[in-house]
């Protein structure tokens, strides 16, 4: 009842706040590579209904699990700092080469990226490079929702207003198979998995524990990659100007739903 | 001293009714008077109970929780009260006496104050929480609005901004046409003005509350207890969107002239196009004679595509297909098993959305044509109706112009000969092309 009195009176409660103390200096890097345990997956396919034919076509690659069938690779997991103590700015040494606006793309009826990552302060570009309309339908939690219709060459802009704790879906009405992810984070620290299940997130603070959350379209309560990974959680402290290497992970298919 | 403390009684009626939300116990909470319904929505309600096999990691992470759905009542409790007794928050900008009036049980108060509107009129429907799962709300097809995520569909306002005061005083005397949602045109200006603040108030409320329960449960980030930290952090960005609202609102400019037979029907002739081409795209949902049957495909609004049961029964079907016996079992068994916590977490199943037929002439927000072009413009906030028009955001979308002519030729469907008894659809010139 006091507390209740006191955020009435808007007189301070006491601040139970424990930001992350930032320990360390200096930056490092972290990498790592995922990779089916036993034997991959076939790539599915997800019928059109021969919807718009002639731009779609019949069936439309299903990309909900997608595994390299020569190296194993698994595409598509994304990693991100649960909470970064510190975050890198261009005066804390040689910036990154300037990243060029992220521009989220439509064609052959698919989203090009099937999971996309933006940090907060950047604005969206939503492309259609189809010769047909699409929309483009985006209403994560805690931010605005948005459906424009996209005609042909068009290109529409998002802007999100606070980060996402999961990657959120993007779908289109009109084409109901569409569908992709995009997570939204106040800090470049993230990263998706490439065809060849690889990853690299840099400039992160080195030399202290930064929580990781790591998650699949088929495990979205997180991907328990590896035993100790509860929630797909882990820890990590990179090597100041080194690399933390996470090696090789095998992934087992029970991690999938 | 083993009486509770008012907070701690608090405590102890919001567990109550999370226990209520969660296992639905049988009488729960009727003799407690009415209490907001944690939002809880979506989430798997076995991260909050305690159950005799959680191992020690378990446990902990239940107990935090715990911890935060207490700091997330407390804060809502401290900011907006409880239905017999609203608290009005200054920072929110709502007229105390206006959510008194609405506010409570039903009937006056001891000195003969109108009180308790919201519970006479809506509450069955919207829910004492404004969550849209009151007791009639399941036998409802559009279920009645949830106003905690901030979203309307029906305004004259841009797709993302908040409806205006005066769209949802017209809701509230127009009521939503073929809708159950019904209209209130007998009730005083006064009580229509206290409703729609109350309905701004649960819709704040319900907006904060899920801000403060993505950081604490979502982004498992501690609260700062600073009072101005939390306002400006949860509260003032909320607010912020109902106040800009009035400058958000559409205003259609001047229509090219349909003043003889001649131009008019040219501009239908336009509209039917665009309906069926491939940049507006009207037909894909709306069907090629506007009769809502365009897509086989199942469509759902904001509040009810969150809800995985059709993807569960997507992957349920694939996985009765897999050849090998142990692994279909096992596949199976998890499917059944996450659906089965899917639906322990949401209050209402979900519900699809059918495109509207346009030949019946029934408009959710208004038959003028200012009504219809805001409609095509914005198109239907938390649905697949897609903004239509160009603005700045999307600079390729449809001209003011071809808003207009799609503007005519909807607002001529419901009069089009195919809309009389009797005759086939694809059996009249020029339509029967657009059936295979
Ligand atoms: C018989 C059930 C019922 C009652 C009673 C009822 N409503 Fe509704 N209401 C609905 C339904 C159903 C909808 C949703 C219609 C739709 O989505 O098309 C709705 C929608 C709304 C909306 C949302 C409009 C929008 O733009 O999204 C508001 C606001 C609203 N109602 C307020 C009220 C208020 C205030 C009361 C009491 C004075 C009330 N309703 C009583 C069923 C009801
Ligand atoms: C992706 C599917 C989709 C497309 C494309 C689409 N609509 Fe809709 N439309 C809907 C749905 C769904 C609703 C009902 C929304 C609701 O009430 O929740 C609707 C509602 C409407 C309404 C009724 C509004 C009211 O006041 O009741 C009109 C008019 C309309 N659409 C016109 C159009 C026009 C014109 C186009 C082309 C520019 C179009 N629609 C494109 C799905 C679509």
């Amino acid at each position: 009842m006091k507390l209740v009195a006191a955020l009435r009176a808007g007189g301070g409660g006491s601040a139970e706040a424990v930001v992350a103390e930032a320990t360390g200096t200096g930056w490092g890097t972290l990498k790592g590579r995922f990779l089916y345990a036993g034997d991959p997956p076939k790539l599915g396919f997800v019928s059109t209904g021969g919807k718009d034919g002639a731009v779609c076509g019949a069936q439309v690659p299903n990309q909900a699990l997608v595994v390299d069938s020569a190296t194993k690779g698994i595409a598509n997991i994304v990693l991100y700092a649960r909470k970064a103590p510190r975050v890198f700015k261009p005066e804390d040494g040689a910036a990154p080469a300037a990243a060029p606006q992220p521009i989220f793309d439509q064609k052959g009826c698919l989203f090009l990226s099937h999971v996309f990552g933006i940090e907060v302060k950047d604005t969206l570009e939503v492309k259609n490079s189809d010769p047909i309309s699409h929309n483009t339908s985006i209403s994560p939690p805690g931010n605005p929702s948005t459906n424009p219709l996209l005609p042909p060459n068009a290109t529409s802009t998002y802007q999100f207003k606070r980060q996402l704790s999961a990657p959120a879906e993007v779908t289109c009405s009109i084409h109901p198979w569409m569908k992709a992810y995009i997570i939204a984070r106040d800090d470049p620290y993230f990263a998706v998995t490439g065809l060849d299940g690889s990853f690299e997130i840099k400039n992160l603070p080195a030399g202290e524990d930064v929580e990781f959350q790591v998650w699949h379209e088929q495990a979205t309560t997180g991907l328990e990659a590896k035993p100790g990974w509860s929630k797909g959680r882990f820890k990590v402290k990179v090597p100041a100007d080194g690399v933390e290497d996470l090696q090789t992970i095998e992934v087992p298919a029970t991690a999938f739903h | 001293m083993n009486k509770l403390s008012p907070a701690g009684l608090r405590t102890a009626c919001v567990a109550a009714a999370v226990l209520c939300a969660l296992v639905l116990l049988p009488g729960c909470s009727k003799t407690e008077p009415p209490q907001f319904r944690l939002n809880l929505q979506g989430r798997n309600p076995d991260d909050f109970i305690f159950a005799s096999g959680d191992n020690e990691e378990t446990r902990a992470s239940k107990e935090q929780n715990k911890a935060s759905l207490d700091t997330i009542s407390t804060v809502m409790y401290a900011f907006f009260g409880e239905p017999n007794d609203p608290y009005v928050l200054a920072e929110t900008g709502l007229d105390a006496r206006k959510i008194q009036m609405a506010a409570g049980p039903t009937g006056g108060d001891p000195s003969k104050h109108q009180r308790g509107l919201y519970r006479q009129h809506c509450a069955h429907c919207h829910g004492i929480s404004g969550d849209g799962a009151g007791p009639t709300s399941a036998f409802l097809n559009p279920y009645p609005r949830d106003y905690r995520q901030g979203q309307f569909k029906f305004k004259s306002t841009e797709r993302p901004a908040k409806p205006t005061t005066d769209d949802l005083i017209r809701v509230l005397k127009d009521g939503i046409a073929g809708t159950a949602m019904p209209s209130f045109l007998l009730l005083p200006d006064d009580e229509v003005e206290a409703l729609v603040e109350y309905v701004k108030y649960l819709s704040i409320r319900g907006q904060v509350e899920q801000s403060l329960t993505i950081t604490l449960l979502d982004d498992g980030n501690p609260l700062d207890m600073n009072p101005s930290a939390i306002i400006a952090e949860h509260v003032a960005p909320i607010v912020e969107t109902w106040n800009t609202a009035e400058s958000a609102i559409i205003d259609p400019p001047d229509r090219p002239p349909i003043d003889t037979p001649e131009l008019h029907a040219e501009s239908i002739a336009k509209g039917a196009e665009l309906f069926r081409g491939q940049k507006a795209q009207c037909m894909k949902c709306h069907g090629p004679t506007g009769l809502g049957d365009g897509g086989d495909e199942q469509l759902f609004d904001d509040w009810n595509k969150v809800k995985k049961f059709a993807d569960l029964a997507k992957q349920i079907a694939a996985a009765e297909d897999i050849t090998d016996r142990a692994e279909r079992r096992t596949q199976l068994k998890q499917l059944y098993d996450r659906l089965e916590i899917e639906k322990r977490s949401w209050l209402l199943p979900p519900q699809q959305l059918q495109p509207r037929n346009l030949r019946l002439g029934v408009y959710r927000f208004g038959r003028r044509p200012a009504d219809l072009f805001r409609r095509i413009y914005a198109g239907v906030n938390g649905t697949p109706m897609p903004q239509g028009g160009a603005n700045a955001s999307n600079p390729s979308g449809l001209t003011s112009e071809e808003i207009w002519h799609l503007v005519d030729y909807v607002a001529s469907l419901p009069y089009d000969k195919v809309s009389e008894p009797g005759v086939g659809r694809g059996h009249l010139a020029g339509i029967g092309q657009w059936h295979e």
